[in-house]
């Protein structure tokens, strides 16, 4: 099988060069077709980047954290809206030798006073425990050492711009009390507020009213070695069913599936995405068989002159192949430069991971092969004769 | 063919400049019918290209503007012809009230027949089934008359003068319970009486709203104050003379627009401040050029794949004029078929995406009238430089 490929191939092997003198015989057409090829590549690059942005982002804050297992309300819906339940349930599960230790989490939309200008906005206030061993993020970890007492607080500064100066040592208010900045963050979730701002748990009921008792989320890190899912179970075993025990993996794929089908923005992504691909799959075809076709008459007399079919295709294939690679590598170069302006922007990670250049690749590969196999078909069929 | 050249108009077309113009094109119409359904089956594949590329403008289209009417969509829905709030809410999603005491003042401006105050809190309403406590947005202002076009003003007014009655947003997300008009709502852990429904929509931000009244508001609340105020000016007084009464008698901590002048603001905030303007702006952008590109491409093919037959013509001695008459016809009827086939597969996707987001994602004359004129340009610019290749193409060189 394999040297029966090689033997086809060697005796195709100026299928190639010939592709390559197709291509190149007119440099501005080439231009064109290369331009014309990379700008649905770009379109679906784009898309795609945006969408896993989006998702990296709604779950940026939950990756800042080191844990195996979540515990939740039964309310919780996403990362705001997270209902909240009784603390009792964490020392609960601290019944099981395998849980070291849980730490509290808890969140709420409040107002932010920016006092040179006298401005509200909307803020999100995060309050920590302060036990050092749960924090994964380097700027998380720096800023909690730094929160001393008198109303410190740590402030993102991917915040809105209108949020003032963020300077060390701002002062503004948090629900109308006043505050100090003391250190700072990066998350850039303005998808859901203006801007955050982290404080200790000890000073969150000055901000927010809430009840000493309840928590609105909780994290457990296990012994090492521990199955995480075998515990998971036996926590669910053990709780009373008012909260939901969740592995990492699954709250981090809990907030992005809520994020990707019920918010509206992650729907619209996601509908932009779906176009993308399709739009993008169908002018690819296009463009590249048209290419192709330019061709009709010279693959029709090589087949006239009796060249074998598979040398015929070999040319169109090579020749789409290579159309679509070079197009590929623009495309890559110019999305990644949008991206980057994107990304400086919006904060979101917007970059093309290898992951998702890889599944563009694939998709323009496999268009290029369709598209050379609906115009091989009309070649088969074509009479020389009819062809001039 | 032999119908068309027993018409002498077509050469005297070329003599008679512009009203020759006019008539060889009239008088080559019927031939780029044609000459596109020759072959039915690239004739519809030529019009699925170009609907598939008219849908992609549509649905990025739709999406930002959908976007950004939801964000400002308060500002459409004023009846009245002033707005007035305070200064430092620069845009509808900021929270900055107003002194009270300048709806009271403004009510004093000659020229203003009334004011009223509108409030806003964000609130908690509890599904009876589940238990679970969901964020909403509490609207409020006195029952005399209505600030914001949101349904029947006689019917809403009747139910808000009952005291602690809701009107319950029908187009809020379906994250909350049902609702029953006469049954019992909790919200903030008050019971409320369902009193009937409202017509307004959620934005990115918000997923439902309910009205009451304000004195059901202040029930929660007592300090709570407006955030905005809905100015009716009096018959006879004219807009700017009393815009400029408030202006001057009153302190500059509160800003004042028309509903236009609001809802264009909030869209210039949401586009060229907020990132979500900018991430469906780039991607809208992204759609256009993608969507030209294609009604370009697919055009430039038809014309190309029948340069022999044109080049033909032309050796026959038709004019340039008549040849253009020809292509300009082919790229209208492939403009035509193709955008009212993306006409429907965009009105299903808005259905789709409305459906699930419930934000104000409509197909509007203005999009259809642009992305028209944009998907037939394309296709005109793209038939008319296909045909500079006849102009140039020796005929003999073609077989």
């Amino acid at each position: 099988m394999i040297s029966q490929l090689k033997e086809v191939l060697s005796r195709n092997r100026g299928c190639f060069f010939i592709a390559l003198a197709n291509l190149t015989q007119r440099r501005l057409r080439l231009l064109v077709a290369l331009a014309g090829t990379a700008v649905p590549i770009i379109l679906l690059i784009m898309q795609l980047a945006f969408l896993s942005g989006a998702r990296g982002q709604v779950t940026r804050f939950y990756e800042s954290f080191n844990f195996d297992i979540a515990v939740i309300s039964e309310n919780y819906q996403f990362l705001i809206e997270n209902g909240e339940f009784d603390r009792v349930r964490l020392t609960q599960a601290k019944a099981l030798p395998e849980v070291v230790e849980t730490f509290e989490i808890n969140i709420e939309n409040t107002r932010w006073t920016n006092k040179a200008t006298e401005s509200d906005f909307t803020t999100l206030v995060f309050g920590l425990d302060e036990n050092i061993d749960f924090i994964a993020d380097p700027l998380f970890r720096r800023g909690l050492a730094a929160l001393g007492a008198n109303r410190a607080i740590l402030v993102d500064e991917y915040s809105l711009e209108q949020f003032g100066s963020l300077a060390i040592g701002t002062e503004a208010e948090i629900s109308g009390i006043d505050v100090t900045v003391a250190e700072h963050f990066q998350l850039g979730l303005f998808f859901y507020s203006d801007g955050s701002t982290i404080v200790k748990n000890t000073d969150y009921p000055r901000y927010i009213p809430s009840n000493p008792l309840s928590v609105d989320i909780g994290l457990i890190q296990l012994v090492p070695n521990a199955n995480p899912i075998q515990i998971r179970d036996q926590l669910i075993g053990l709780l009373p069913n008012d909260v939901r025990v969740l592995t990492h993996d699954e709250l981090i794929a809990l907030e992005q599936d809520f994020f990707i089908t019920t918010k509206p923005i992650g729907i619209m992504l996601q509908t932009s995405m779906w176009i993308a691909f399709l739009v993008g799959s169908v002018i690819l075809l296009q463009v590249i068989s048209t290419d192709v076709v330019n061709r009709l008459k010279e693959f029709a007399t090589l087949k006239a002159m009796g060249f074998g079919p598979e040398f015929v295709f070999g040319i169109g294939l090579f020749q789409a192949l290579l159309l679509a690679s070079g197009a590929f590598v623009i495309a890559l170069i110019v999305s990644s430069i949008i991206l980057g302006i994107v990304a400086s922007i919006t904060h979101l990670p917007t970059t093309v991971t290898l992951v998702l250049a890889a599944m563009t690749l694939l998709i323009v590969l496999m268009m290029s092969v369709l598209a050379v196999a609906s115009v091989f078909r009309r070649i088969s069929r074509a009479d020389p004769a009819e062809l001039y | 063919m032999r119908k068309l050249v027993s018409k002498p108009s077509v050469f005297a077309a070329s003599i008679w400049g512009s009203l020759g113009a006019y008539l060889s094109v009239r008088s080559s119409f019927g031939m780029g019918v044609r000459l596109i359904s020759f072959n039915p089956i690239r004739l519809l594949a030529a019009f699925a290209g170009i609907a598939v590329a008219v849908t992609v403008m549509f649905v990025e289209l739709g999406l930002l503007t959908g976007l950004l009417n939801s964000q400002a969509l308060m500002a459409s829905v004023i009846r009245g012809e002033l707005v007035v709030m305070s200064e430092a809410r620069t845009h509808l999603h900021k929270w900055d009230n107003m002194n009270p005491i300048r709806i009271n003042q403004i009510t004093a401006v000659e020229g203003v027949e009334e004011i009223i105050p509108v409030y806003q809190r964000n609130m908690g309403l509890r599904d009876p089934d589940t238990n679970a406590v969901r964020r909403i947005l509490a609207l409020a202002f006195p029952p005399e008359d209505l600030p914001i076009a949101i349904g029947d003003p006689e019917v809403i007014i009747q139910a808000l003068t009952t005291p602690n009655t809701i009107l319950f947003d029908r187009r809020s997300r379906p994250i909350y319970a049902e609702m029953v008009i006469g049954e019992e709502a909790e919200i903030n852990d008050q019971p409320y009486r369902v009193g009937g429904f409202v017509d307004l929509g959620p934005d990115i931000i918000h997923d439902g709203i309910v009205v009451m009244s304000d004195a059901s508001l202040f029930g929660h609340d007592p300090n709570v104050r407006p955030i905005m105020g809905v100015i009716r000016i009096s018959e006879g007084a004219v807009l700017e003379d009393v815009r400029g009464n408030i202006v001057t008698s009153l302190p500059d901590d509160i800003s004042i627009f028309t509903p236009d002048e609001l809802h264009r603001r909030e869209i210039e905030f949401t586009l060229g401040s907020a990132p979500i303007g900018f991430l469906f702006g780039i991607g809208m952008l992204a759609g256009l050029v993608i969507g030209s590109i294609t009604c370009y491409q697919i055009l430039f093919n038809e014309i190309v794949d029948r340069l022999r037959q044109y080049a033909t013509l032309k050796a026959m001695g038709f004019s340039e004029m008549f040849l253009r008459g020809v292509i300009v016809e082919q790229a209208l009827l492939l403009a035509v078929g193709g955008f009212a086939g993306g006409l429907v597969f965009a009105w299903v996707s808005y259905a789709y995406i409305a459906n699930r987001t419930a934000l104000a994602v409509k197909i509007s004359a203005g999009s259809i009238t642009f992305i028209f004129v944009l998907a037939a340009g394309m296709c005109i610019a793209a038939g008319l430089l296909a045909l500079r290749r006849v102009s140039a193409a020796d005929p003999a060189e073609l077989y």
